[in-house]
């Protein structure tokens, strides 16, 4: 899938966070945790490539179905990057 | 647009920079006394003449009201323009919503303009609805509001003729529920919940449908820009800051909880002035309502009422409350009573409102009451930097943006206060629900 790298952010929907904490074990580069296990998510565009592939393992593994990788601020991106629930 | 009530023109005419209710040379607020009650609809029509809406397209009326500038006095200041261009051309059935939850505690300007002047602003309602062709408009109104409650049940027993079917709701008496995507998910029957959402609710709200949710006052407004045209309007204020806004007064002043009309450059102090002529110098004001900005009382003296200068204090107009701290009260304690309030009004959907704003309520009540240390207060500016901008609403973020504001303008009261000590009392006139005032 190529699609223009500089447009792909991480989004968090605070109200499905649950705090399991393990999007922070996947993309810790991008993701770390308040002192009440809640995730904080960098939503800055991403640009390389392996820090891409682990903000997909995040979304990927969160319970809650919180986070999604979109293209801009409330779009979601593409099949494979959007949030599955 | 044709002037339909020339003889009323120079009687809304602004001969002075900020007045209250019935005085003239106000807008809104022009007309009858407080003492007089509300408005009936032979009183509206004879003061300002009848509303004609037959003649105009629904792109006339929105080309209208994009020249006025009109922009949201919800606290969001959004070009209503732009919310009625959207909802005409997204298709559906949209809904107009009147929102007249006022949730903040000591805003009284909304309740004001439907307990005293109805048919303004469901004239108003008439014209949003006409502009994007809805066939039904909602009142969003809390029912132990009384007065406003039966005003407008009252005026719309007199009205005939209108162009659309409108409804009186009852809201939810949450700070939270006024704001629109908590608005939309009460009509739907979700329960007043605010999120956000990627699609604008004057796209998709109700159901799907268009939903244009604008705050009583912008409505209110509506019912003037289509007598009198987007001119008239925009020769009151400034480019940025077009027509009159309605102000609401609070704190340690003579007459708390006063409406005024202002028109900018007005300032700080003149409104203040207007309200209480003996007021000594404030402390602070706090500025936009109780999730807005403290700003230092020498100050907001000086500081007009328009967007710019207030955004170069960090502030912004809001809801419109002005909440003066008296020179002898303490911006600290009267900060935690507020913080402890707000914390309570959580909708409890996300981890860091639901956990972070008890912790700074708690921060900040030892630090009010003197027991707190250095490490305390390092540990308070820690959370709110933690939890700002996160979470569904702008709750949270508001929560710590008035902490933050709170330490920076009382920053020689944190230090009495580590020192244990004494200092002012807990200011008077900022009223929560549920609390003594």
């Amino acid at each position: 899938m190529s699609v223009e790298p500089a447009s792909w952010r991480l989004e968090l929907d605070g109200t499905a966070c649950d705090g399991h904490g393990i999007c922070m074990l996947c993309c810790p580069s991008r993701i770390s945790l308040d002192e009440w296990g809640y995730a904080i998510v960098n939503g800055d565009p991403i640009t390389d490539d392996r820090e891409l592939s682990q903000a997909r393992r995040a979304v990927l593994a969160c319970p809650a179905g919180a986070l999604r990788i979109a293209t801009r601020r409330g779009a979601p991106a593409a099949p494979g990057a959007v949030r599955h629930v | 647009m044709s002037l339909t009530a020339e003889h009323s023109l120079d009687d809304l005419e602004l001969k002075r920079p900020c007045g209250t209710l019935g005085e003239p040379g106000t807008r809104l607020l022009a007309g009858p006394r407080p003492a007089d009650g509300p408005e009936d609809l032979a009183g509206h029509l004879l003061r300002l003449g009848p509303l004609e809406l037959a003649g105009w397209s629904p792109e006339d009326l929105r080309s209208s009201i994009a020249a006025s500038g009109l922009q949201g006095r919800g606290g969001g200041q959004f070009p209503i323009a732009e919310k009625l261009e959207l909802a005409a051309r997204s298709g559906g059935s949209p809904l107009v919503v009147v929102n007249g939850s006022e949730g903040e505690p000591a805003s009284r300007k909304d309740r004001t303009l439907l307990a005293h002047r109805p048919h303004l602003v469901l004239d108003g309602a008439m014209v949003a609805a006409s502009a994007v062709g809805a066939r039904d408009v909602v009142v969003y109104l809390h029912r132990s509001r009384r007065d406003a409650t039966e005003a407008v049940e009252r005026a719309l027993g007199e009205r005939t003729g209108d162009p659309a079917r409108i409804r009186l709701v009852d809201a939810p008496a949450r700070y939270v529920a006024g704001e629109s995507s908590a608005v939309v998910s009460y009509l739907q029957g979700d329960g007043a919940l605010p999120r956000k959402r990627s699609i604008p609710v004057a796209a998709s709200g109700v159901c799907g449908h268009p939903t244009v949710v604008n705050n009583v006052e912008t409505i209110a407004h509506l019912g003037l820009i289509a007598r009198f045209g987007p001119a008239w309007f925009a020769a009151a204020g400034d480019a940025r800051t077009p027509g009159s806004t309605l102000v609401t007064v609070a704190g340690d002043v003579s007459a708390p909880l006063t409406v005024v009309e202002v028109v900018v450059p007005t300032t700080i102090g003149d409104v203040l002035a207007t309200v209480d002529r003996r007021l000594a110098l404030p402390r602070a004001v706090l500025v936009g309502g109780y999730e807005g900005t403290w700003v230092d009382g020498p100050v907001a003296e000086g500081t007009p009422l328009s967007r710019g200068s207030l955004k170069a204090c960090g502030a912004s107009l809001g809801c419109g409350l002005l909440a003066v701290l008296g020179p002898h009260s303490c911006g600290l304690k009267t900060t935690a009573r507020l913080v402890r309030w707000l914390a309570g009004e959580s909708s409890g959907q996300c981890g860091p409102c639901v956990f972070g704003l008890p912790s700074i309520a708690e921060e900040l009540d030892r630090l009010a009451d003197g027991t707190a240390d250095r490490r305390d207060v390092r540990r308070l500016r820690l959370l709110t930097a933690s939890i700002h901008g996160r979470g569904g609403c702008a709750h949270p973020t508001g929560v710590v943006c008035l902490v933050d504001s709170a330490l920076d303008t009382f920053a020689a009261e944190v230090r009495q206060h580590l020192k244990g000590r004494p200092c002012g009392e807990l200011a008077r006139g900022f009223p929560l629900p549920g609390s003594a005032p």
